[in-house]
């Protein structure tokens, strides 16, 4: 059995919107072994964003404990989680998040000024990553001449070109039609293949049957799978 | 280094998206870098003006002056007993005083000069042989004035370069210049001296190369018996010039100096008394006051300059949240996000400070064949200016740039 590269137990997150303490997640214990593709489901509104982004580094819990890669999270410094975030974690989102400033080798690039690789072997990988997404004759387009699914691949080559460890997936498929979502599942599941560990959150059962595994998430809960 | 460059690149790449407003939020900076620049550089080419003029009278001198009386001026010196200045005055001072070097005499000569051509009109003055060593008259040909020279009252002289050019042949040593109806022999030729011109009349430099030099003494030969109110106006001397071993004696001797005067012309002011050095040091502390004032425009203008800076960095911040969120997202930390920020302050104030230093450059250019000043643009006027300029990118882009590290990541990825 491989090992876990998630752990997290008991993780709760509120938020307060003025005087009202909001619980979005609770008591939410999750833990996704190396190699393995989970789908976590769940209406909109049920924390699946901020497991999301708490799993990600992005966030803190307000309870419960978290390790990744073995690595104690919770009492990790800004610096820290940002240099995790950098070397292991692939963020890939609903909205593509790309800079619009920038053409799409310099969006891949991105990750690269804040780890701590070497500038030649940045360069190798991140046009490897474009090739692999199939744009590797665009690489000077800007992110407003692209299509929805050309950008989404963009926002993939710039999670896989740091060879993570971890992809985390935010409703990929949700700005694209089905034909270019399904395009896009389907590089996920290629990069499954080549081992790359996969958590996508999506609200669709049809995207979440690509995963190995499901789990539900019910107002801020685990459910059955 | 390299991942520095590259930060500077993406800098420069968001800036050029918007190339209008980065170049108006500059503009601030682009005029306080000139006015910075232009004000050093031509308060610098005062300063060096004024104090190459006061090197040349030398700040080892103390210079003497006879004064024009006014008539009812003139009838209280000689109520009084004053003649002006005399060849007393110098000779007391050499006994009184223990720090002289040297002391020379000078007199202005009102005499025509024969054959020469009309532009010059030389300037006739009898001089003692130590006003030669005084002044660091350096000589083309032939020998200054000698001390037999006024011993013997030597009918001899010393022409001023422009003075021995415009006599052509006859303007050598060994020749003869006729000055009124006496015939002097040329003894030397002076160099040519590179005079500053001065604005401030009181320490004019005198132009050595329109200058005819007879020993003391022998001007009484010149004076024409027709005119008796030049005569008594010519009795005294023009000018005492005296020298000490060190500069650091001269506000010393000075003192002494004035009061042997003083007692000599009982207490009548008819000289003045004329001490570079005392200039010298005018001259720095109103230096020091014009830099005190240029230091409060280049900040009045740096901080505008700033204040804009700051507006357009904070308006930039608020556009690109989301960009802040995704490049946390991939792994940028607190300081990542406020050295982007400040670099793209910086990369504007800099090349503010660039585009202000061509323009000032230009600017002083303009000045000064337009006014005639003279100006030098020091290595410090350019390089004050641009460090302030970084300095001002700094200081003015450090606020927006930390609120936008302190920006929650998963917030600013939500922005819409």
């Amino acid at each position: 059995m491989s090992p876990s590269l998630i752990d997290a137990a008991g993780i709760g997150k509120e938020y307060c919107i003025g005087s009202r303490t909001i619980a979005v997640l609770n008591n939410v214990d999750f833990s996704v072994k190396k190699g393995e593709f989970v789908a976590v489901m769940g209406p909109s509104g049920s924390g699946k964003s901020t497991l999301l982004h708490i799993l990600g580094c992005l966030d803190r819990p307000s309870a419960g404990t978290y390790r990744f890669d073995d690595r104690d999270v919770l009492s990790a410094s800004d610096r820290e989680l940002s240099r995790l975030r950098a070397e292991y974690i692939g963020f890939v989102f609903q909205t593509f998040n790309l800079v619009s400033a920038l053409n799409i080798y310099e969006n891949v690039e991105l990750p690269f000024l804040y780890s701590s690789r070497r500038a030649s072997l940045a360069h190798k990988r991140i046009t490897e990553a474009i090739d692999q997404v199939g744009l590797g004759k665009r690489m000077n387009h800007k992110p407003a001449e692209l299509s929805g699914g050309e950008m989404q691949r963009v926002a993939i080559a710039r999670a896989i070109s740091i060879e993570p460890k971890l992809i985390l997936a935010d409703e990929p498929t949700g700005n694209l039609d089905t034909g270019t979502g399904a395009e896009i599942l389907e590089l996920f599941r290629r990069l499954h293949q080549e081992g790359v560990t996969i958590v996508m959150v999506t609200h669709d059962r049809s995207v979440a049957d690509s995963a190995q595994r499901c789990v539900q998430l019910v107002d801020g809960k685990v459910g059955s799978g | 280094m390299d991942k520095f460059i590259k930060t500077i690149r993406i800098a420069t790449r968001s800036l050029m998206q918007h190339k209008l407003r980065s170049f108006l939020s500059v503009l601030g900076i682009v005029c306080g870098v000139m006015a910075v620049l232009s004000m050093i550089s031509i308060g610098e080419g005062a300063k060096q003006e004024v104090v190459q003029q006061i090197e040349q009278l030398g700040t080892r001198n103390i210079y003497l002056k006879a004064v024009n009386l006014t008539s009812d001026q003139r009838q209280k010196a000689r109520e009084r007993l004053s003649t002006g200045l005399t060849h007393l005055d110098v000779k007391r001072i050499l006994t009184g005083c223990r720090d002289v070097h040297l002391a020379a005499a000078l007199k202005e000569i009102t005499a025509t000069v024969a054959d020469t051509p009309g532009e010059i009109s030389p300037q006739v003055v009898a001089a003692s042989a130590s006003y030669g060593e005084i002044q660091n008259l350096v000589l083309s040909r032939g020998r200054f004035i000698g001390a037999l020279d006024a011993l013997q009252k030597n009918m001899v002289c010393v022409l001023g370069d422009d003075v021995a050019e415009g006599m052509g042949a006859q303007g050598k040593p060994g020749q003869y210049v006729r000055i009124e109806n006496h015939l002097f022999r040329v003894v030397g030729v002076l160099n040519r001296f590179h005079r500053k011109e001065s604005k401030a009349g009181a320490i004019a430099v005198r132009n050595y190369n329109e200058m005819i030099f007879i020993p003391l003494g022998t001007e009484s030969n010149l004076v024409r018996p027709a005119s008796r109110e030049q005569r008594s106006s010519d009795q005294g001397l023009s000018e005492v010039v005296i020298q000490v071993h060190r500069t650091d004696q001269v506000l010393s001797t000075a003192k002494i100096v004035d009061r042997i005067v003083q007692v000599t012309h009982n207490n009548v002011k008819d000289y003045q008394m004329i001490i570079p050095r005392e200039l010298l040091q005018q001259a720095r502390k109103t230096q020091r006051t014009f830099n005190i004032v240029l230091g409060a425009i280049a900040g009045v203008s740096l901080l505008v300059g700033g204040i804009g800076i700051m507006n357009i960095m904070l308006a930039t911040v608020t556009e690109r949240i989301r960009e802040i969120g995704i490049r946390r997202a991939v792994g940028a930390n607190r300081n990542n996000i406020i050295t982007q920020f400040l670099v793209e302050a910086v990369i504007l104030t800099f090349t503010g400070g660039l585009i202000g230093i061509a323009a000032g450059i230009g600017a002083v250019a303009a000045i000064a064949t337009l006014s005639g000043w003279y100006i030098a643009i020091t290595p410090w006027a350019i390089a004050a200016p641009l460090v302030m300029s970084i300095l001002a990118g700094i200081f003015f882009g450090l606020y927006p740039a930390v609120q936008a590290a302190r920006m929650d990541p998963v917030a600013a990825l939500r922005h819409e």
